[in-house]
């Protein structure tokens, strides 16, 4: 399946405003409708990690990217020679607990620092030396290690956040559809329940069959078809976590 | 509007002709009649509609847009419509969001309804601020401001309006069908009897009989309230 096969916001309203007795948007607006849709899907996306995405920046001076804005989580740090259609030498980035920098050609402070003399830190990275390439978070910022000047790419592969990603005309996965619904029926019901008690009917309803903390409901039920891995991967997952390592 | 039905030329002198049986020194003027008429019609009118989700009373007028001095675009309502709650007699408003694009405005780009003390709310979010695609209106008296379209052009508008009887019409035709539900008409010639029967009821003995007798007369004793109380007038509260 890919992004052409997901549904739009629309047709999920088309389920919510009847359901909730407002076919002509008047008790609530379009807008909010739609923010409570996407809403659902973040709330799905944070919990399933189905949108991956990756984004390239020229390695720029000070060495510090601004983490892509739909990233909910890095997934992977790519550098790379090259450009991103002609890509010639790539290499891993680790992330370094505890080390803190300001940028290129700043310095760095970690518990574990190469050539350090410290009793109870050993460098267990020595061996590798300055070779090895890392990467920190300051202020919200990734910050490369000045070994990665020697390329001129970084790859950020992420976890997305659904409505950062995808656009209105296809936000939700189809085996998604039916939780998303009654996500947005229980949310816009207890919205709409401070000025008509009927609707605390509604949202109870609706969260009797959503079960969002629970394992007997819709919700679970779009996590674990998301995260379902087709035959063909988990085969090759198989295959591969059962042969011996070189 | 009604295809067809009574005409209000014949239930107002349909109910003339009833205080005429009654009373026959009745003189209530069919310019008098059509007003209760009109009067008590509007009123149950509006409690039928909001009892019912029909079409039968919406009226769709094509409305010019102007645009006031903060910027704003606006439309004047061309009819009067029911005061109903959350400004249901405006049933939508609507422009043509594509040039050329021929399926009717009502189904390309429609308004949101929003207070106007509650507008700041909506440019909390992005998906809520009032844009060309994502426009809202609010009714000051009888002006309809929108927000959204202050950068677009947008000549005129589509709205569908529950308009109410007018019964200070003047230029009323009494001969064309009377807009309003058949079913009610009973309802609405006894509400108007019942005002009529109060108009025409005077006390009994002021009742022109043709006996000749002199009409009561009035009481002729001075009340005197107890809060003038003296012992001089003591006698008369014995």
């Amino acid at each position: 399946m890919n992004e052409y096969s997901y549904i739009s916001i629309n047709e999920v309203l088309a389920d919510v405003t009847v359901a909730l007795g407002d076919r002509d948007e008047r008790r609530l607006s379009h807008g909010f409708y739609k923010a409570q849709v996407r809403n659902a899907m973040d709330e799905l996306g944070f919990s399933t990690v189905f949108l991956e995405g990756f984004e390239d920046t020229e390695i720029p001076a000070d060495h510090k990217i601004v983490l892509p804005a739909a990233a909910y989580r890095i997934k992977n740090l790519h550098i790379f020679k090259g450009t991103p259609d002609n890509i010639t030498t790539m290499s891993n980035v680790y992330w370094k607990k505890g080390a803190h920098s300001e940028g290129f050609e700043t310095g760095f402070t970690a518990n574990y620092y190469p050539g350090s003399n410290d009793p109870y830190y050993g460098n267990n990275l020595r061996s590798y030396g300055e070779s090895i390439y890392w990467f920190i978070f300051h202020g919200g910022d990734i910050v490369l290690s000045d070994g990665c000047a020697d390329f001129d790419y970084v790859r950020v592969v992420y976890d997305g956040i659904p409505s950062g990603i995808l656009d209105e005309a296809g936000l939700i996965p189809p085996e998604a559809r039916k939780a998303v619904v009654l996500w947005t029926i229980e949310k816009c019901a207890s919205f709409l329940k401070v000025d008509d008690s009927k609707y605390r009917t509604i949202q109870l309803d609706a969260a009797s069959q959503l079960d969002e903390y629970g394992y007997n409901g819709a919700w679970q039920e779009a996590k674990r078809r998301i995260k379902y891995l087709g035959k063909k991967i988990r085969r090759d997952v198989i295959e591969y976590n059962n042969r011996p390592r070189a | 509007m009604a295809l067809a039905g009574s005409t209000l030329r014949y239930i107002v002198y349909d109910l003339i002709t009833i205080f005429k049986q009654t009373y026959d020194d009745s003189d209530i003027t069919p310019y008098q009649m059509t007003y209760w008429v009109l009067t008590h019609a509007d009123r149950l009118r509006k409690q039928h509609i909001e009892k019912r989700d029909t079409g039968e009373y919406l009226a769709m007028f094509d409305v010019d847009v102007s645009t006031d001095t903060d910027g704003l675009k606006y439309i004047t309502i061309p009819q009067r419509i029911y005061d109903m709650d959350k400004d249901r007699a405006i049933k939508f408003i609507a422009y043509q969001k594509e040039v050329g694009d021929v399926t009717p405005k009502y189904v390309q780009q429609t308004f949101s309804r929003v207070a106007a003390a509650d507008a700041q709310r909506l440019y909390y979010r992005t998906e809520e601020t009032p844009s060309a695609t994502n426009p809202y209106f609010f009714r000051v008296g009888d002006i309809i401001k929108f927000l959204g379209l202050e950068e677009a052009t947008v000549d005129s508008v589509e709205v569908g309006l529950i308009t109410t009887l007018d019964p200070s019409l003047v230029t009323l035709d009494l001969d064309q069908p009377f807009d309003f539900p058949q079913d009610l008409l009973p309802v609405l010639q006894r509400q108007v009897l019942d005002i009529g029967l109060l108009a025409l009821q005077t006390p009994r003995d002021l009742n022109n009989d043709g006996t000749g007798e002199a009409a009561g007369q009035a009481p002729q004793r001075k009340m005197t309230s107890v809060q003038d109380f003296s012992p001089a007038d003591e006698d008369n509260y014995r």
